[in-house]
């Protein structure tokens, strides 16, 4: 009975111990002592984020701070600008795109990872030093050493990496995990056996390329005797 | 002062002769020196220059405020960076009582920016801003911050400089994550447009948020600046950054769901100046208009004075360009830039565009860039009876009576035509060909002398590589002038007559034929088109530099020529005649807060033997500047030697003897601080010491000291102070003053209203008493009314006082 009483006092103890930690986490938190790794520079329609992957999707508004872990969904003809605290880039998420923003400090270098579970991300990054830049999707990761360009997950989960300026080194994370460069003016289109076949930019890709920078939506209005006929489109960012 | 009797000194073949023109010439030159005061940094016309914040490689604008606008026909900003071998000239754009240019990043280097103004006047005079440049007096130097590792680490991610934003997606992030751990955070204070908003903010760890939306009213469509002060643990000032933004209300955005938005301002001035005993009234109506269709966007610009009149060159202004993604056009006037040896920056009425598609670039313009006003007869002769002078022409006899009369000259209208192709992209590599064909209308007028032609060819390079950190860029350009075209081509009869005359040599009359009429169609050809030997290069200009950054080291190299000939219409003021090389270094040291600059330029004249000596112009530059992250003044030390030779022995009575040097050191200080509040310091010295060993010994030396203090009382309350004090002595003639000068603004009635008055006076040589008084309001949203005021009273010669009304309207 008495030992009991001991182990429900020593549980107790613990437990408050625990609580307490808890509760200096959370004031920690709450006290802003985090920078957040990216913020929300401008949303286009509908645009949401959640803090992990247990809560819920709440919406994002501009100026939102990001921090690691937290992630972004667009929906349909959506857009949101990101911008990471450390000015090292620009991602463009474009519409129907999920991903996660992940970071982790070193020192004064910040080390990113911008996993896109699904969707369309452009990207322009400055020139990394010592800081680590990567995409990750379900089947490739890709370094980034300052360059423009996008990242796009398509059926299969297969990636499709396009690279107007700089360098990327990809890797498969799939069949043939062969590790690949893909150079300014080249795009890498990955095959269901893991493999990257590398490709001069197209003018489709470079349309492509061109519409990703794009993110001020207009809308036209056209009169018809069904009636109103609303159409959105992307136009030159301001 | 009489002007010089042509007949008297039109043989100069004796020595005596020579003396005396030289002497006649130097009496002349002290004469118009003393007469009209020309000293430094003292304008009759110019009232204030003010520039933005000068950075490396950053675009800053610089506002000229003319004093006298009325009796100013153009103004030229000359500059150059510490390390450039040439001064280049641009127009600025006068609208109003002020005059504007925008330097290009490209142009701007550390530590030091040199530049002075040329200002034209509407009776045909020419002054200088400081007057007396570039002969008696030497250009402002200011001083150039280099991007340094502070401004790295102090990031402003929201808004982006220069972006146009909505009040309602506008907020402000600002990033400290790179700062070192001396910096405290939460010391660091943001001000915008003048006020702390720092209680405002939010602190999310180093990052710093600041949302409009929480406080109403805090930010009001217009332009705005932001400045990021932060500060280390001991409260010391550790850098501070700037930035300008544009907010506008939703009702000043592109509104979504239109087929056609447009957005504009009107701006209507009345101002009456009273010079001496004479007043005189002018009014002025601007108009800008920006509209977006689709991709496409239309700009529309108009200004309308009452100073416009057809014997000057045109006061209004007018533009109305269209573009898209691939396409660049404008009509009316437009200030093209192609390359620095064939047209940058010269006002063009006509139409000038661009079309950019795939790795193809293709530019042209055409237009005016002079339009004609005539001249006057003032006297006709018969023909016996005609007097030998150079303003008395052939005209019409049958119109004024008499084949023969004396004019005053019209000027002649001049039209250009220049294009570019270029292919490759021009962030990395980029080749183009590039012509201009520039031509005087011989029918615009009546009285005119000299019509001319001129057409240039060239190429040009750009090349960068590892991100910049080689660049190769180069140009080369051939010119023809014809400085007379008003008889037109030969004729085949002329070439025949030419030929045949006894003692011609070189070539022969068929093949002069057969020359004239392959290039007749594209320029005139006759007896004064220039050059007429082109295996002497004497009309090829190239120029070539290579640059490279390792190793915190910016080293630059550079090669010209420039043959004696060389004319371009698109830059009449490149400097010719000229070769050599120029070569300097800025080396970053101590984390980016030491640096020096050296360099070392090579140059000498005389490439085609027209002259009888050759000189050699060797500059040497130094300079130290120390931007310290404690609590310390920043300072710039720079000295500059500068010797010219022609070798020519001073015993030679033939020829003039060039040898000099000058000394030149400047200090330049800069010192933020808080005591109580946030004043800003500036104190520079400069001194220079030419002493002339050839043949004019026109010793010259002078000490111009400057110093400034900006102080922020309160948000809505800035006071300034300034003193310069100048003492020269140039060619034994003394002079020197003392200029205060001190005022404030104040903004009241929640910023509705602001109130500026400032009070200068001078004493010594020079003796002035300048007060400026500026009041605008805010009547109700986006209609502002502008009040000035402004009296001059110059002791030894005038008064003048300007009053003026500005509406402006936003829409």
């Amino acid at each position: 009975m008495r030992h009991n009483k001991r182990n429900i006092v020593k549980k107790s103890f613990a437990l408050l111990f625990l609580i307490a930690i808890s509760i200096s986490f959370i004031a920690a938190a709450e006290n802003n002592d985090e920078t957040p790794i990216a913020l929300v520079k401008k949303i286009v329609k509908n645009v949401t984020h959640r803090v992990n992957q247990d809560s819920d999707w709440e919406l994002a508004k501009t100026g939102m701070p990001l921090n690691s872990g937290e992630q972004v969904k667009t929906g349909f003809r959506s857009l949101a600008l990101v911008l990471f605290t450390d000015g090292s880039g620009l991602l463009r998420v474009r519409e129907n795109s999920i991903l996660n923003i992940l970071g982790k400090q070193s020192d004064k270098n910040l080390n990113k990872n911008t996993v896109i579970e699904k969707g369309f991300v452009g990207f322009e990054i400055n020139k990394q030093e010592a800081e680590e830049f990567k995409f990750t999707t379900p089947t490739a990761v890709a370094a980034i050493r300052g360059t423009e360009g996008f990242i796009e997950v398509g059926d299969k989960n297969l990636s499709t990496i396009a690279c107007s300026e700089g360098k990327i080194e990809v890797e498969s994370l799939i069949g043939i995990k062969s590790k690949i460069f893909v150079e300014g003016g080249y795009f890498a289109v990955q095959q269901p056996n893991g493999y990257f076949k590398i490709k001069q930019l197209t003018g489709k890709m470079l349309d492509k390329l061109k519409q990703t920078k794009k993110s001020s939506l207009e809308k036209i209005k056209i009169e018809t005797k069904e009636g109103t006929i609303e159409v959105e489109y992307y136009s030159d960012e301001e | 002062m009489g002007s010089l009797d042509v007949r008297k000194y039109g043989c100069f073949g004796s020595k005596s002769a020579k003396f005396l023109r030289l002497n006649k010439i130097k009496e002349i030159v002290v004469f118009i020196f003393f007469s009209s005061s020309l000293f430094a940094q003292v304008s009759n016309n110019i009232s204030s220059v003010t520039f933005g914040e000068l950075k490396t490689g950053s675009p800053v604008e610089i506002t000229a405020q003319l004093a006298n606008p009325l009796s100013v026909t153009s103004v030229q900003i000359v500059y150059k960076s510490f390390q450039d071998i040439d001064f280049r000239v641009r127009d600025m754009e006068i609208v109003g009582n002020t005059a504007t240019y925008k330097i290009p990043g490209k142009d701007i280097s550390a530590p030091l920016l040199s530049y002075y103004l040329i200002i034209r006047l509407s009776n045909g005079g020419r002054e200088t801003y400081p007057q007396g440049v570039p002969d008696f007096a030497k250009p402002i130097d200011l001083t150039v911050n280099n991007r340094t590792e502070k401004d790295n680490e102090i990031l402003i991610l929201s808004p982006a400089e220069g972006e146009t934003v909505s009040l309602s997606d506008l907020f402000i992030s600002v990033s400290l994550v790179k700062v070192p751990d001396i910096v405290d955070v939460s010391k660091t204070k943001i001000i915008l447009n003048g006020e702390d908003i720092s209680s405002k903010v939010m602190f999310a760890g180093d990052l710093l948020l600041f949302y409009p939306d929480n406080f109403p009213g805090t930010v009001k469509s217009g332009p705005q600046k932001i400045e990021i002060e932060v500060y280390d643990k001991e409260g010391n000032l550790y850098h501070s950054v700037m930035r300008g933004f544009n907010a506008i209300g939703t009702e000043g955005m592109f509104a979504a769901g239109k087929k056609f938005t447009y957005k504009g301002s009107a701006i209507g001035e009345i101002r009456n100046e009273n010079f001496n005993s004479q007043s005189t009234l002018y009014n002025n109506i601007g108009l800008t208009l920006s509209g977006k269709y689709d991709n496409w966007r239309l700009r529309g610009y108009g200004y309308v004075t009452s100073e416009e009149n057809p014997y000057v060159q045109p006061q209004n202004r007018y533009s109305l360009t269209l573009s898209n993604n691939w396409l660049h056009l404008r009509g009316g006037d437009s200030y093209p830039r192609y390359t620095d040896l064939l047209l940058n920056g010269k006002r063009v009425r006509g139409i000038d565009g661009s079309v950019e598609f795939g790795g193809v670039t293709l530019q042209g313009s055409y237009g005016q860039t002079r339009r004609s006003v005539e001249g006057n007869l003032l006297e006709t002769y018969p023909r016996d009876n005609t007097p030998l002078v150079s303003n008395v022409i052939m005209i019409d006899s049958s119109k004024y009576g008499n084949p023969y009369g004396r004019v005053e000259f019209g000027v002649y209208g001049r039209d250009l035509l220049a294009g570019r192709l270029a292919f490759g992209n021009r962030n990395k590599i980029q080749f183009g060909f590039n012509f201009l064909h520039s031509k005087d209308n011989v029918q615009s007028i009546n009285f005119g002398a000299k019509p001319q032609e001129n057409l240039v060819a060239g190429v040009d390079l750009n090349m960068n590589f590892d991100s910049r950190r080689i660049v190769i860029k180069g140009e080369a350009a051939v010119s023809i002038l014809n400085s007379d075209i008003a008889t037109g081509s030969f004729t085949e009869d002329q070439i025949d007559s030419i030929y045949s005359t006894e003692g011609v040599t070189g070539g022969d009359a068929e093949t002069f034929k057969k020359l004239s009429q392959a290039f007749s169609s594209i320029i005139t050809v006759n007896q004064f088109i220039e050059p007429l030997n082109f295996t002497e290069l004497s009309s090829l200009a190239t120029e070539g530099t290579i640059e490279l950054n390792y190793l915190s080291n910016n080293l630059k190299g550079s090669y010209i020529y420039r043959g004696s000939q060389f004319k371009s219409f698109g830059q009449e003021y490149t400097r010719t005649d000229l070769q050599g090389y120029n070569i300097h270094d800025r080396i970053r040291l101590a984390r980016d807060q030491f640096f020096i600059t050296l360099g070392y330029e090579n140059l000498h004249d005389n490439l085609q033997n027209t002259k009888q000596s050759t000189t050699t112009f060797q500059t040497f530059r130094v300079s130290a500047s120390l931007y310290m992250q404690a609590n310390m003044p920043n300072i710039t030390v720079g000295y500059i030697r500068n010797q010219n030779q022609n070798g020519v022995d001073p015993l030679d009575t033939l020829r003039i003897n060039v040898d000099d040097i000058t000394n030149r050191f400047t200090v330049n200080l800069g010192y933020g601080f808080n005591l109580p509040v946030r004043h800003n310091a500036t104190l520079g010295f400069i001194a220079s010491d030419r002493n002339d060993f050839g043949y004019y010994k026109s010793d010259a030396n002078y000490l111009s000291t400057s110093f400034g203090l900006n102080s922020y009382w309160t948000s809505s309350f800035l006071t300034s102070l300034s003193v310069i004090y100048y003492d020269s002595e140039i060619s034994l003639v003394r002079y020197k003053y003392i200029t205060f000068s001190v005022g404030g603004k104040y903004r009241m009635l929640q910023d509705n209203l602001e109130l500026s008055l400032y009070f200068s006076p001078s004493y010594g040589d020079f003796e002035r008493q300048s007060l400026d008084f500026i009041t605008s309001y805010q009547l109700i949203q986006n209609l502002w009314l502008r009040l000035q005021m402004r009296y001059y009273n110059m002791t030894r010669s005038y008064n003048n006082s300007i009053a003026g009304l500005t509406v402006r309207y936003n829409f």
